[in-house]
């Protein structure tokens, strides 16, 4: 009861609290004018309330005056959440703050010295408060230590709390080869708008209900799947998703994973590991009609990405398995430019050797033309025929502003950059305005290259280092700048920057 | 206070003290609340803030000067690690004052609604009471006698939470 006066005393004495700041906020939107004056006649109001510096003389707690979500926020900011609970028995004001705190870490592997039974007591007193203060996020990992029952248990007082936010990490370790389903409260959650699943490589299916209503962030990870065709049922009960996550799932599928999602924005699929796939052990590709997708990333196999309908796309991220000087088919090749050809009016790319060796053996059937790229990466060699693949790359894009260059060492060979025809210096140079080296250590060959390009770049206005490596960082940036800030530059005006990046 | 350049908008506050305090309106925006009511069109005058001394006042301008001086965290711009680091030690430094002084600094950045600043202030209490024992934080945060937990309040409250005070 006192902690409730205390908070009324509060906002009294012209403490605004959180909730009235967001509830201001939202007035924002919708509010008339006279709303909105009030708003500021309410910072008039709160003039001369009381002296304040008498106050600390006379020992004035002003910390227990603060509103809940601030005391939370000191709470969340100490080393443990046992520390945190501890401070159950520090004053009336402070009783049940530290187990009702909104954003919840629970890692059992931190924990290990608890033993089982403690753990569970620790999971049950942090997550089934009795204030009604509900769970903005909950990260739960407890790998294989808990039973099905106790898990979902869990689950269900984190939905009981309004969840927004879930990142579960759990396996079943009493049956080896059965398929969890998904429990039922997660789908029918109200609340939940992002949801991460980390099952450890173990089958998950979903239940029959409809649900995940609200949910605009989803990501599976390391999720195995006899269910056919899981992304696709996943997909159908999110209406309202935004962003998809797919990071190395075994999913059993005979045709392409079809990712169509009305509201899709994002869309994050990264196979990384060596997992066999598909129905027969192979890769089956991934179709995607997202109309209103705004940014694809793709880290995996080689082969089919099929695009339909990706209107709005505006960033797109390819970076299929490249294996170094394998021989690329000439049907190979052909995919790899008609994916190009699909997402051409992107403004932003990141592509690495694949596509510039898809390029070289497609040759004169090559279409795409980036009309709208302003921004390139690309991770190459410099040779004879990436070089070819390279500039016509740079042809076909009118508008680019900025080339990211990320340069691999095996078969550097500048020769082939510094080449004499002006036809091909005159389109990349005609329009660039910054140039990037990524992952740059002061190598001899990347610096030619830099020269050629100060050389020949009438547009250029930037030129940046990034470098990776602190100790080569301060032995050679400082000397490197004086000498290119010396060369005789096509484009007087132009900047020449050195960052230093660890990666 | 010192200018950056004189073409700019300038806003002014008053402290509870009366103090005028005149600064670029870049540096204002750093204050959501005062943000708002700039877009609402309802700080034309001086903007009173009777809550906050000018000892805090000033404080809290030097906070978001430094703030609006930094390069933001775009998403894929290149900051230099310099200027992260540099804003870091000046954060670290800044937060070297006594307890009364952090708990109106975080007042007045919850009123004005600085969310850097109130993250930063939470940070710095918490690291002052950290590891140590419920009664050196009383001392600390100045709890008063008279909000203490009864024994048996206490007690229960321990067996409730038994497994954080093992």
């Amino acid at each position: 009861m006192k902690y409730f006066l205390r908070r009324s005393k509060a906002i009294k004495d012209g403490v605004r609290t959180r909730s009235m700041a967001s509830m201001e906020q939202q007035d924002q939107g919708s509010g008339s004018k006279r709303k909105r004056s009030h708003k500021h006649d309410q910072l008039r109001m709160q003039k001369s309330k009381r002296s304040r510096a008498s106050n600390h003389e006379n020992g004035v707690d002003y910390i227990s005056n603060m509103p809940d979500p601030i005391l939370h926020l000191i709470l969340q900011r100490l080393p443990t959440i046992e520390e945190a609970v501890r401070t159950t028995i520090l004053a009336t004001r402070w009783r049940y703050l530290g187990t009702s705190i909104p954003s919840v870490d629970i890692d059992f592997r931190a924990r290990e010295k608890f033993g089982k039974t403690k753990f569970r007591q620790f999971v049950n007193s942090v997550l089934t408060n009795k204030t009604g203060i509900s769970l903005d996020s909950l990260r739960l990992d407890c790998g294989g230590n808990f039973d099905m029952t106790t898990v979902r248990r869990w689950i269900k007082a984190a939905v009981k709390r309004k969840v927004k936010r879930l990142d579960l990490m759990f396996f079943s370790c009493e049956v080896k080869c059965d398929s969890i389903p998904l429990p039922d409260c997660l789908l029918t959650c109200e609340s939940l708008k992002e949801l991460r699943l980390f099952p450890y490589r173990c089958a998950m299916h979903l239940p029959e209900s409809t649900g995940f209503r609200a949910l605009r962030v989803l990501e599976l990870h390391l999720i195995y799947s006899y269910d056919l065709n899981l992304v696709e049922k996943i997909l159908e009960k999110c209406p309202v998703l935004e962003e998809l996550r797919l990071i190395d799932n075994a999913i059993v599928q005979v045709d392409p994973i079809c990712i169509s999602s009305p509201k899709l924005k994002t869309l994050i699929i990264l196979y990384r590991e060596n997992i066999i796939y598909g129905h027969n052990g192979t890769w089956c590709g991934v179709k995607v009609c997202c109309p209103e997708l705004v940014s694809f990333e793709f880290v995996g196999h080689r082969g089919h990405l099929i695009f339909e309908n990706v209107d709005r796309l505006k960033k797109a991220v390819i970076l299929p398995n490249d294996v170094m000087q394998q021989e690329i088919s000439f049907e190979l090749g052909d995919t790899g430019c008609k994916m190009l050809d699909k997402i051409s009016h992107v403004e932003s790319l990141k592509l690495n050797l694949y596509f510039i060796q898809c390029i070289d053996v497609a040759g004169d059937r090559v279409h795409a033309y980036f009309k709208n790229l302003k921004t390139l990466e690309i991770t190459t060699t410099i040779d004879h025929f990436t070089m070819n693949a390279l500039i016509w790359i740079l042809g076909s894009s009118p508008n680019l502003e900025s080339l990211h260059l990320i340069i691999q060492e095996e078969q550097l060979r500048t020769e082939y950059w510094a080449t004499n025809e002006v036809e091909t210096w005159k389109i990349l140079t005609s329009h660039l305005k910054t140039v990037k080296f990524l992952g740059f250590d002061g190598e001899k060959q990347k610096c030619d290259i830099a020269c050629c390009l100060l050389e020949h770049g009438k547009a250029l206005e930037e030129m940046v280092f990034i470098w990776c490596n602190t100790v080569t960082y301060h032995e050679k940036a400082m000397k490197l700048m004086n000498e290119l800030s010396e060369f005789n530059k096509a484009s007087s005006s132009m900047k020449l920057i050195s960052v230093l990046k660890d990666q | 206070m010192s200018t950056s350049s004189s073409s700019s908008k300038k806003i002014v506050l008053k402290s509870a003290d009366n103090e005028t305090f005149e600064i670029d309106e870049i540096v204002a925006l750093e204050s959501q609340a005062i943000k708002n009511m700039i877009e609402d069109e309802c700080a034309d005058n001086v903007i009173p803030l009777g809550n906050i001394d000018s000892k805090t006042l000033s404080k809290i301008i030097e906070y978001c000067k430094k703030h609006a001086e930094s390069p933001k965290k775009d998403d894929n711009a290149d900051i230099d690690e310099k200027a992260v680091e540099d804003l870091k030690s000046f954060d670290a430094e800044f937060a070297k004052v006594d307890m009364p002084l952090i708990q109106d600094i975080l007042m007045a950045a919850n009123f004005l609604n600085i969310d850097n600043l109130i993250g930063l202030m939470c940070r710095t209490i918490a690291d002052r009471i950290k590891g140590k024992t419920p009664e050196e934080i009383r001392k600390i945060l100045n709890i008063n006698k008279n909000d203490l937990l009864s024994p048996e309040q206490e007690a229960k409250a321990r067996e409730e939470n038994s497994w954080a005070f093992d």
